[in-house]
């Protein structure tokens, strides 16, 4: 005989089963939802970036035919201008060659300006220099001729100095 | 008195001769002195004896001028004092003689030529001599040649006759020699900045 014990067993591990099959159904159902989910936006963005680059095409292009288009205004415009104020822009141009030259020789007196105030600078610092040399070897100079010149040889070099005078002074 | 300044303004031929030996001495004893300093001390020995005589009777003793002059007159003036003392003509340096001696020397020495030669040590006797001998061939007597001593100079020497001064000494000639190097260096330079 089958204890009433044994029966409640078997209807609470049928019901388990049946609740394990029930979950084991949902994990699918739910992985599959995410996977069509998955597909789906990449769809979405495939979708997205194909108009977008269309959008940036017809961008370009619209950009492209309105410079084609301003360009052709502006040519056909100074055409126009051209020939009927060719007088008018003459002397525009005469007047802006003149400008420009006038800025190129004044540019270029001033470069010059620069260049002979630079020279005459150093020129000077360099004068200046050499005669603060020049100062410092003469007294080197005599410093030493003090030291080391004896009376014989000062004595020696005036009586030459004084012959030398003596036959220039000579009538 | 009105008799001696007759017999100064119409000077007799000995007298002119008797001048002539005394500025002849005179110069010889100098000679080696600028004309200034020579005036000067004559001026000096006029004063100082003109007061002794007048303030004492009887003839100045040797000593006695050694004493009045000694230190503020020059060994050479003194050589010339003592010749005109043992001449027995001091009296020529006193009194209305000694102011009529003054005024000829001052105009005589202001035709004297003074040639200066300043030199930047000072030289030795036998060097003196040496340069004495070489200028007096040019400058011949009575023109004074005096010698000075300027350590300023450094080297060499300046000879000045009055009328024209010859700068031979290094500090003269430094300068333009510094200058001549200079512009030697010059066109070296502008050719560095050239390029």
């Amino acid at each position: 005989m089958i204890s009433q014990n044994t029966i409640i067993i078997g209807i609470l591990v049928v019901g388990i089963m049946i609740l394990l099959v029930f979950l084991v159904r949902v994990w699918l159902l739910v992985r599959r939802l995410n996977v069509s989910f998955g597909k789906l936006g990449f769809l979405v963005r495939e979708d997205a970036k194909k108009y977008f680059d269309d959008a940036a095409e017809k961008l370009v292009d619209t950009n492209e035919q309105f410079q084609e288009r301003y360009k052709k205004i502006v040519e056909e415009g100074t055409k126009t201008a051209l020939a009927e104020k060719s007088m008018v822009t003459e002397k525009i141009l005469v007047d802006a060659h003149s400008k420009a030259n006038t800025i190129i020789l004044t540019a270029r007196t001033d470069a010059q300006q620069i260049i002979q105030a630079a020279h005459k600078e150093a020129d000077e610092h360099a004068e200046k220099t050499l005669q603060r040399t020049g100062g410092a070897i003469a007294w080197v100079l005599s410093q030493y001729l003090h030291e080391t010149y004896t009376v014989e040889q000062h004595e020696q070099l005036i009586e030459k100095q004084v012959r030398m005078y003596v036959d220039e002074h000579r009538q | 008195m009105s008799t001696d300044s007759k017999s100064v303004q119409t000077p007799s031929e000995e007298q002119l001769a008797k001048a002539q030996e005394i500025m002849s001495v005179l110069n010889a004893c100098t000679l080696n002195m600028p004309k200034e300093q020579t005036l000067q001390e004559l001026h000096i020995i006029v004063e100082r004896l003109t007061f002794i005589k007048e303030s004492r009777e009887g003839d100045l003793s040797e000593s006695i001028i050694e004493d009045v002059l000694g230190g503020d007159v020059s060994e050479d003036v003194m050589k010339f004092v003592r010749w005109m003392y043992h001449r027995k003509v001091l009296g020529l340096l006193t009194g209305q003689h000694g102011r009529v001696f003054l005024r000829y020397s001052t105009r005589y020495y202001r035709k004297i030529k003074e040639i200066h030669c300043i030199t930047a040590v000072a030289l030795r006797e036998s060097s003196r001599i040496k340069l004495l001998t070489h200028l007096r061939t040019i400058y011949p007597e009575p023109a004074r040649i005096v010698f000075e001593e300027a350590p300023s100079l450094v080297l060499g020497c300046v000879i000045d006759d009055g009328t024209n001064r010859v700068d031979m000494s290094l500090m003269n000639e430094s300068p333009r020699l510094i200058h001549k190097y200079i512009t030697s260096l010059r066109p070296t330079r502008s050719s560095v900045h050239g390029s």
